[in-house]
C-alpha cells in the first residue's frame, strides 16, 4: 500500500493519520459494466460534438430531412380534418362527427366501448382528434363540446386536442394514470396493464398518476412512464428499477419543507431516471431545475439537462438551455463545454 | 497492450516506450484506440476522482472531462510517463477545479452534495461508524487542496511520494512537506469536530 521509502518514518503523525483514514480506504465506488458503458456513451458523444466525424454530418443532414419530413406529415395530418360544425354546441356523444373514418367504428352513448382499427381515427365533439395506432380498447366515458374524457384499456391513442377555452376539458385515463391537456398533441398508451407512457409532440399535458407519486407537466420530447412501483414510496425505494426509484425521489422531495434535502432528492431522482430512456430523462432534467431554479444543485442539473437533450437529439432545445447555462452559470468550469452547444449540430 | 496501426506520432515520444503504439493510434484520433483507454483507466480515474468530490455524480462528470481532456490534448502527451499517470494528473487538476469552483460559489454546496444514488438501508448499527466516517470525510474536505491531494494520493492510493511528484508536478521534497503538515491538519480538524483520535494509530 505505501512507499517502499516510507515518508513516515519520523512523522509521528503518520499513523494516526493512518488510522483516522482507514475507514475511508475501505470505501468503494460502486462501478461496474454497466456505469462504464453509460459513462463511455456519454463521453463519446462529448468527443463527437467537437470533432465532428463524417457520419455525424450525415446523421444531421438526415434528422433535418427527417423533420422536415415529420413536419409535412404532421401538417398534413392535421390540415385535411374537418373542424367540427358543433363548435360550441353542447354535442351529444351519440352525434359525433366521425372523421377519416376507415372502418365503421360505431359510438353509442357515454361508456360505450370503442374498438378502433389500425388507421382510424374519431373526431370528437370538442374538435379534438383521436386516433389508435395499436391496436387496444378505448372507453368513451364523456365526449360533449367542452369534455371529453376516455379511458384507455389497452393500446395506445394520439390526441391532436384544438385550443382549449376556460371550462373546456380533455383527459386519458389508463389503470395507472389521468392525463389532462389543454390544446396539444400527444399519446397515451397502454404498454401493460400496470404501464403507461406518455408522450407530447405539442403543447402541455399533466399526467397525474392515481397514486402516491407527483403531478407533473410533460412538454414536447419528453415521456413520462408509469410502471407498477408499488403501493408506497416505502415499496418503490425497494425497488431495483431506476423509474421507480426516480419515482420515489420526487415524491420525498414533493414532501420535504427542507429546501436543501429536496434539491438533493430532486437531483438523485433526475440522476435515477436518467438511465431510463433519453425523453424522459430530459423531462426529469427540467422538473428539477424548473422546480429549484436557484437550489444548490442549479448548475449540475442544468448541466445534466444538456446532457439529456444532446442524448435525446433535441438539439434546438439544447441549444437554447445551453444559452441559458452559460448567462446563468458564467464562472462554472463547464462553460467551455456548455459554449460549443450554443450552435446546434449541422 | 494492443497492437495498433502505426500512425505516426505528431510528436515525439520518449523512446521505446511502452505504450507507443496506443499513443499513436490516439493521436491518430482512432475511436477504437480511445475507448480502449478508457475502459483501462476509467475504473481507476472514478475512484480517484471520489477521492476529491463529494458523490458519484460529480466523480462521473470527472470521468468525461478526463477523458474528453485526453481527447483535446492527446499531442501533448509526450511519453515521458504512463498514460496512466498522464491521466491521474488531469484527474487532480479537474477535481481542483471543481473544489475551487465550489467553494467559490458557495459554502454548503461540496458537504450538501449526495453521496450515492443507490439506496443505502438504514441500519441503525451503522450510524454511528457513518456518522464518524462523514466526519473524517469533512475533516478531509476542509485541508487545503494542494495538501489534501498529497495525503490521499498516498495514504488512500497507495501512490509513493515520486509518483505524486510526477502527478503534481512539484519537487519531491514539496510532497514530503505537504504530506506531513496535511497530517497534522487532519488531526488537528479531527480533535475540533469530536472525532475519537487514536493517540498511537492504533485501531479506535
Amino acid at each position: 500500500m505505501n512507499a517502499p521509502e516510507d515518508p513516515a518514518q519520523g512523522d509521528p503523525n503518520a499513523p494516526v493519520a493512518r488510522a483516522l483514514l482507514r475507514s475511508l480506504e475501505q470505501q468503494r465506488p460502486s462501478w461496474d459494466r454497466a456505469r462504464e458503458d453509460a459513462l463511455w456513451r456519454r463521453t463519446q458523444e462529448r468527443m463527437n460534438a467537437e470533432q465532428p466525424q463524417a457520419p455525424l454530418r450525415l446523421q444531421a443532414v438526415l434528422g433535418i430531412a427527417g423533420l422536415a419530413t415529420a413536419g409535412a406529415l404532421a401538417f398534413a395530418l392535421w390540415a385535411p380534418v374537418e373542424t367540427p360544425g358543433a363548435s360550441g354546441e353542447a354535442a351529444a356523444l351519440s352525434t359525433p362527427r366521425v372523421a377519416e373514418a376507415r372502418t365503421s367504428a360505431s359510438i353509442s352513448g357515454g361508456g360505450a366501448t370503442l374498438t378502433f382499427d389500425a388507421t382510424d381515427r374519431l373526431r370528437l365533439p370538442s374538435g379534438a382528434l383521436a386516433e389508435r395506432t395499436s391496436g387496444g380498447l378505448i372507453d368513451v366515458v364523456t365526449a360533449t363540446a367542452d369534455a371529453t374524457h376516455l379511458r384507455l384499456q389497452s393500446g395506445r391513442v394520439s390526441n391532436e386536442v384544438p385550443s382549449l377555452r376556460a371550462g373546456q376539458r380533455y383527459e386519458v385515463e389508463t389503470a395507472t394514470a389521468l392525463v389532462s391537456v389543454r390544446g396539444t398533441r400527444f399519446a397515451v398508451a397502454v404498454e401493460a396493464p400496470d404501464h403507461t407512457l406518455v408522450s407530447v409532440e405539442h403543447g402541455k399535458v399533466e399526467v397525474a398518476p392515481k397514486d402516491w407519486r407527483v403531478v407533473t407537466l410533460v412538454v414536447p420530447g419528453e415521456q413520462r412512464a408509469l410502471m407498477n412501483c408499488g403501493p408506497s414510496v416505502e415499496a418503490a425505494e425497494r425497488s431495483t428499477h431506476p423509474r421507480c426509484i426516480a419515482e420515489a425521489f420526487a415524491a420525498r422531495a414533493a414532501a420535504s419543507a427542507d429546501p436543501v434535502e429536496r434539491d438533493t432528492l430532486l437531483l438523485k431522482g433526475a440522476l435515477a431516471a436518467s438511465t431510463t430512456n433519453a425523453a424522459e430523462a430530459v423531462g426529469w432534467w427540467r422538473r428539477a431545475r424548473e422546480l429549484s431554479p436557484a437550489g444548490i444543485h442549479a448548475e449540475e442539473v442544468a448541466f445534466r439537462e444538456l446532457e439529456a437533450l444532446g442524448q435525446a437529439k433535441q438539439w434546438a432545445r439544447r441549444a437554447e438551455r445551453a444559452q441559458a447555462f452559460v448567462k446563468d452559470f458564467a464562472a462554472s468550469p463547464r462553460v467551455s463545454t456548455v459554449r460549443s452547444w450554443v450552435v446546434p449540430p449541422r | 497492450m494492443t497492437q495498433g496501426p502505426a500512425a505516426p506520432l505528431s510528436r515525439p515520444m520518449a523512446h521505446e516506450h511502452p505504450e507507443a503504439d496506443l499513443v499513436a493510434r490516439l493521436v491518430a484520433r482512432d475511436p477504437l484506440a480511445f475507448h480502449q483507454l478508457f475502459r483501462t483507466h476509467a475504473a481507476d480515474v472514478h475512484r480517484l476522482a471520489l477521492r476529491f468530490v463529494n458523490g458519484e455524480a460529480e466523480a462521473d462528470e470527472i470521468v468525461q472531462e478526463v477523458f474528453l481532456a485526453a481527447f483535446r490534448y492527446i499531442e501533448r502527451f509526450r511519453g515521458h510517463a504512463r498514460l496512466k499517470t498522464w491521466l491521474y494528473r488531469i484527474t487532480v487538476n479537474r477535481a481542483f477545479k471543481r473544489q475551487r469552483w465550489w467553494r467559490r460559489r458557495r459554502e454548503v454546496g461540496a458537504d450538501a452534495l449526495p453521496e450515492q444514488i443507490e439506496h443505502q438501508p438504514d441500519q441503525a448499527q451503522r450510524v454511528e461508524s457513518a456518522q464518524q466516517l462523514a466526519l473524517v470525510r469533512a475533516c478531509l474536505d476542509r485541508i487545503e487542496s494542494k495538501k489534501r491531494a498529497v495525503l490521499v494520493l498516498h495514504e488512500l492510493e497507495g501512490f509513493d511520494t515520486r509518483e505524486i511528484a510526477e502527478f503534481l508536478d512539484c519537487p519531491r521534497s514539496t510532497v514530503l512537506t505537504r504530506l506531513a503538515r496535511a497530517r497534522a491538519d487532519l488531526i488537528r480538524l479531527a480533535r475540533e469536530a469530536g472525532v475519537d483520535v487514536p493517540e498511537d494509530g492504533g485501531h479506535s
